[in-house]
């Protein structure tokens, strides 16, 4: 028994789903903030997802992931929207081309990177992630912002994004190689790391085709 | 049990951090992760970094404004929803969804007017069942329109491999294998295709080019989800041997011809004239 019983009275019972869709507002604010680097332009985003949610709700299967289909309207949404239908590739040169082997930093690095106790980063490098992130090319950013923040699948990646699980692990991979290298410079020029050269003998030590070979072997 | 190396971890450090590997070989990794400081310094690395970005990322909030905003425009949807009433009234919506939205009403009261709303459309008033329309929330008219931009300023093909361009099925969820490879009836060529999306669906684009220089961007789609043949652009044409009506179209000097075949949908945004154009639309279904 409510104790405001009005409440309920004036309140119909379809609204579970309005308010189901409601309360992933943050986590799609804090992902449309990433893609649109604007603030008002990210909240229309949402708006605008929300809103094509609610008008289109009988597509949603009840008992599916509401936050995967809301991801997907988001996505599909800006992509429509800001990136003319697609995501196009973006061409990397300068820095970030360089070779996205794990060789390419020693494991003492990593440990002066990390915090022990948050198990993250160090708080100094941390405070660069933003901006590491929004130097990333969307194609590359979307999938790590939907696998590290929001923790889907690739599976479900796959199916925000429209494209193969295969190319979501190698745009993950990118993805967070070219991240890790831009946080490991601020860390070279605040002196926590020493400069080491990329290891070439480990360049070729990650072949996404012999990886997902070996996967789908593993898998069957 | 097989012998892990670090090899094999650094191969599969990003599945098994992100907990997407078969147990047993994730198994296989941690026993050698426990006893491999190196390996064990690379995991904690790609952890730290996940859990960064999620720091990071997550710290940020809608405000409170902006929350209470979109509280009420969603609550102004569904209950427009309800009614089967999409006309905006309030000021609340910013004005870069307002337009649309308006577009959208009016282009609802068109359709409707032009008594070519189909039956399962009409009980989006009841709501409650699954067939509820999905073709009036972007309006079609929009959609065309989107062909031709799509058309006008092509995007460069994903792949031309025929192989790789069977793969769209099943995002599309038609089969794409009547697309002719080399061109129409003998005449230009292929240059590629690519997935884009329309309307919350997908659709696979195929670009030509003709002997001519003209160019070609040839949709296949789901004609369920995707309904082009309802814009009000295009007029129906008839068909000599009754496969079902060619609807066509003209927008900013291209030509648009759209028809169905057997369940899938075929779209046709080109530089050449309507009546070329639905003529190779034909051929095409009928390959």
């Amino acid at each position: 028994m409510s104790f405001f019983p009005f409440l309920n009275r004036s309140r119909v019972r379809q609204d579970t789903f309005e308010d189901d869709v409601l309360s992933h507002v943050d986590s799609l604010f804090a992902t449309a903030l990433r893609m649109t680097r604007s603030q008002a332009d990210a909240e229309d985003l949402v708006q605008d997802t929300l809103v094509k949610a609610v008008r289109g709700r009988a597509l949603f299967e009840d008992g599916t992931n509401l936050k995967a289909w809301l991801f997907k309207i988001l996505t599909n949404t800006f992509i429509n929207r800001y990136r003319r239908g697609s995501l196009e590739r973006e061409i990397i040169s300068g820095a970030d081309a360089r070779p996205l082997s794990d060789g390419w930093m020693s494991a003492a690095s990593m440990r002066q990177m990390c915090d022990a106790e948050s198990q993250a980063f160090r708080p100094i490098i941390e405070k660069e992630v933003n901006k590491a992130l929004e130097q990333l090319p969307d194609e590359f950013r979307i999938p790590v912002l939907l696998s590290d923040v929001e923790d889907f699948s690739y599976r479900e990646i796959s199916e925000i994004m429209g494209c193969p699980i295969g190319t979501v692990m190698s745009r993950l991979y990118r993805g967070r190689r070219l991240l890790q290298i831009a946080l490991h410079d601020h860390a070279l020029a605040m002196g926590l790391v020493k400069g080491e050269a990329v290891r070439e003998d480990e360049s070729n030590m990650v072949n996404l085709e012999s990886y997902r070979t070996r996967k789908q072997g593993v898998g069957g | 049990m097989t012998h892990v190396t670090c090899r094999d971890l650094a191969r599969s450090l990003s599945a098994f951090v992100d907990g997407e590997l078969d147990p047993t070989l994730a198994l296989e990794l941690q026993l050698h992760i426990d006893g491999c400081e190196a390996c064990e310094a690379r995991v904690k690395f790609a952890r730290a970094s996940r859990t960064s970005v999620r720091n990071a990322v997550k710290s940020t909030k809608a405000s409170d404004s902006f929350r209470l905003r979109v509280a009420t425009t969603v609550a102004q949807a569904a209950e427009a929803e309800k009614h089967g009433d999409i006309m905006v009234s309030s000021g609340l919506l910013s004005w870069k969804i307002a337009g649309p939205l308006a577009a959208a009403a009016a282009f609802v009261l068109v359709w409707a007017s032009a008594s070519k709303l189909q039956e399962r459309n009409l009980d989006k008033t009841t709501s409650s069942s699954p067939s509820t329309s999905q073709a009036s929330m972007i309006p079609v008219d929009t959609l065309v329109d989107t062909l031709v931009d799509q058309h006008a300023n092509p995007l460069p093909p994903e792949t031309s491999s025929p192989s790789e361009i069977a793969q769209f099925d099943r995002f599309i969820g038609v089969p794409i294998r009547t697309v002719p490879e080399r061109g129409f009836q003998g005449q230009g060529h292929l240059l590629g295709a690519r997935m884009v999306p329309l309307q919350e669906q997908r659709a696979a684009m195929f670009q030509y080019v003709m002997g001519n220089g003209r160019r070609i961007s040839m949709y296949i789609y789901n004609p369920q989800k995707i309904r082009l043949s309802n814009s009000p652009i295009l007029r129906e044409i008839p068909v000599r041997n009754n496969a079902g009506p060619v609807y066509v179209g003209c927008v900013r000097g291209y030509s648009v011809a759209v028809t169905d075949r057997r369940g899938v949908g075929y779209a046709m945004a080109s530089d050449l004239d309507e009546s070329e154009s639905s003529r190779l639309l034909l051929a095409v279904g009928d390959h």
